[in-house]
């Protein structure tokens, strides 16, 4: 709470499920952090009135490590991520900041890591302000690494975003794009590293 | 009846039911026999008064006559209580002698040598037993049948005593054994209630074994078996307390430092000297923050043993997969590839996802952890000979004679400080356990750092 505060985040705590659930229905927020065990209505139900709603703000569900069965129904549910008790602030921040840029990046906003930037109403990247040329296939493999920066997304992951084209994308042919893509970046402080056995990550010097 | 009757019941119904249905049986044959031998004696003896009484009839002028002194009659008919009753009757003289007229011979009457018995009812409807004998007319002078006849008093007598006789010892017996064994399962229990009350004397301080002196062999068993437990729930309770011990001691000491730090940052009077401290005291809180999470886990393991039925199919290379992918930003603020390596079938195994898991999380935790930084962590997954992930880096290494000690709670490879608890490889030592693998540190190929290996069975539909 402090830490996020300090770090520039404007933070309202809600004590338990009945209040937030009043407060969640007249206030927007950019983020909700939800913890599971919160007294008088559990997090779970409580996400779930959200998302009946049509509520889309991010929430990132805070749990305990030994909990697998409520985080997989937590995220069944429209949780967007989730971190585990106890956490480093950065890694908080970190997790927040990925899960707001889907969020952002879905309805339309302005989304950048580094020196590259997702305008999505244009459906294009720029880096350091120069539009960069991208087929679409391209584009999608990028998009998917920049919505999440900071955490490593494997092969299956990008085949699942490009699953969208009808065809079977081979891992070679996600190599060949990666390896184009990596061509156009040459020379800028955003680099694709790849980690042998789980897949590719999106880095910027400032990191 | 409960679904465990009671012992002392149990015995004496298993006891008195056949004792009572051979009682029964033995009744009747008693009864069968007392029946045969007294018809037999007393029918013996009716047909030598039969016999008896034939020889006083003699062939006379007109036909046969009997001639019966009153002597003989008084010794013949003698019995007062059951009076022998007679008859001689010729086929043309008529009644000879007689003290009662007897029932005619019936057609189904017994043959018995050379006359018959038969039972008959009398004129004043008194039942009788008859005994006939035909004299002929070349004996005689004409033919003759001669009767003898009493009635059944004394064989009634004669059958009710040889019963009495057989069937009251055998139900004193029954009823001496009733009792019998009723003392005896009190008694024989008797060493039981005296080890319950031993056992009930003990705290859980101190738990001491039964002694054998005074338990009865049958009983032995148990009490060396409850020995047994009693000795494993020592050691256990030993390794508990040393536990709570070290964990305290432990836990002192990143709080030792936090209250340290806390009061040296407040003895600064500037906030840029008090930084310093603070800095400290992040790591401090850290510290304990780690290592109460590592005591969870522990426990978390410890009580997933056992528990096979929680247990599914994994594939162990997805599970690599997804734990190590959430390690790469770590490994990779201290400048460490982390790296997977595994052919594309899935590798099976039956486990605890959530507990396997966890100890994968403990081997690249550990390595990450005790790695100075710059090199290389490499992950692989193997289905042969056995599901195996190993863990492999390029640190410090793990001196061979410090290997089999690092399995043990807060035991560390070296004492330089990492911030590690000690309890990572105990908490996968217990997982490994739980899901009836090993784990095993070895040398790596290249000659420096370790290589932690979880070998796990294979899921037996794979």
């Amino acid at each position: 709470m402090h830490g996020l505060r300090r770090s520039g985040h404007v933070t309202e705590r809600l004590a338990d499920g009945e209040s937030a659930d009043a407060t969640l229905r007249r206030e927007h927020f950019d983020a909700i952090i939800l913890d599971l065990g919160l007294p008088r209505v559990d997090g779970l139900t409580l996400l779930r009135r959200v998302r009946e709603r049509g509520d889309n703000t991010p929430v990132l569900i805070l749990s305990a490590r030994d909990t697998l069965d409520v985080r997989i129904r937590g995220l069944d549910t429209g949780a967007d991520d989730y971190i585990y008790k106890p956490f480093e602030m950065a890694e908080l921040e970190a997790r927040l900041r990925a899960v707001a840029r889907r969020v952002i990046a879905r309805s339309g906003g302005d989304v950048a890591v580094g020196p590259l930037r997702l305008k999505p109403s244009e459906r294009r990247f720029y880096l350091d302000d120069a539009p960069l040329e991208l087929s679409p296939r391209e584009y999608a493999v990028l998009e998917v690494l920049l919505l999440r920066h900071g955490q490593v997304v494997s092969k299956a992951q990008i085949q699942n975003r490009l699953s969208d084209w009808n065809e079977e994308l081979t891992e070679a042919a996600i190599e060949l794009y990666v390896h184009r893509i990596r061509r156009k970046l040459s020379g800028s402080s955003a680099t694709i590293r790849t980690v042998r056995g789980f897949g590719y990550l999106l880095q910027s010097d400032d990191d | 009846m409960n679904a465990v009757p009671s012992l002392r019941r149990r015995l004496l119904l298993r006891l008195l039911v056949p004792l009572l249905a051979l009682f029964g049986i033995s009744g009747v044959c008693a009864y069968w026999l007392a029946v045969h031998y007294s018809s037999s004696i007393y029918d013996h003896w009716l047909y030598d008064s039969v016999n008896s009484l034939a020889l006083l009839v003699s062939p006379g002028p007109r036909g046969a006559q009997a001639d019966l002194p009153v002597a003989v009659e008084k010794v013949f008919v003698w019995d007062e209580t059951d009076p022998t009753l007679f008859n001689v009757t010729g086929a043309q003289s008529g009644v000879l002698v007689s003290n009662a007229d007897l029932p005619p011979i019936p057609d189904d009457a017994e043959h018995y040598v050379d006359g018959f018995f038969y039972d008959g009812v009398l004129a004043d409807g008194k039942r009788v037993r008859v005994a006939a004998l035909p004299l002929s007319a070349e004996r005689a002078g004409e033919p003759v049948w001669v009767k003898v006849a009493e009635t059944g008093t004394e064989r009634a007598d004669l059958v009710e005593h040889i019963f009495l006789a057989v069937l009251a010892p055998q139900l004193l017996l029954i009823a001496a054994a009733f009792f019998a064994v009723r003392r005896g399962v009190i008694d024989g229990l008797l060493p039981l209630r005296l080890l319950t009350r031993r056992l009930r004397a003990q705290g859980p301080q101190a738990l001491q074994p039964l002694a054998d002196a005074g338990v009865p062999e049958e009983v032995r068993p148990l009490t060396q078996a409850l020995n047994g437990l009693l000795g494993r729930l020592n050691a256990l309770f030993d390794t508990h307390r040393k536990f709570i011990a070290d964990t305290a001691h432990q836990l002192r000491t990143p709080l030792t430092a936090i209250k340290l730090n806390i009061e040296e940052a407040l003895a600064e009077t500037e906030l840029d000297r008090a930084h310093a401290h603070l800095l400290r005291l992040r790591g401090s809180a850290d510290r304990a923050t780690r290592l109460t999470t590592q005591l969870l886990s522990l426990a978390r393991a410890e009580s997933g043993a056992g528990l096979p039925g929680r247990f599914q199919k994994i594939d162990l290379a997805r599970l690599a997969h997804d734990s190590g992918a959430a390690w790469v930003p770590r490994a990779l603020a201290k400048q460490i590839e982390l790296s997977l390596h595994h052919d594309n079938d899935p590798v099976w195994v039956l486990g605890d996802p959530l507990l396997l898991r966890e100890a994968v999380d403990n081997l690249i935790d550990n390595a990450i952890q005790y790695h100075p930084g710059h090199g290389q962590i490499r992950l692989d997954v193997r289905a042969t000979p056995e599901p195996t992930l190993s863990v492999e880096d390029d640190g410090p290494g793990i001196a061979p004679e410090l290997r089999s000690v690092v399995f043990g709670r807060f035991q560390r490879g070296d004492q330089t400080d990492h911030g590690g608890t000690g309890l990572g490889l105990a908490i996968v030592s217990e997982i490994a356990a739980a899901h009836r693998g090993r784990i095993w540190l070895e040398d790596t190929s290249s000659g420096r750092g370790i290589r932690a290996v979880l070998g796990l069975p294979p899921s037996r539909d794979s």
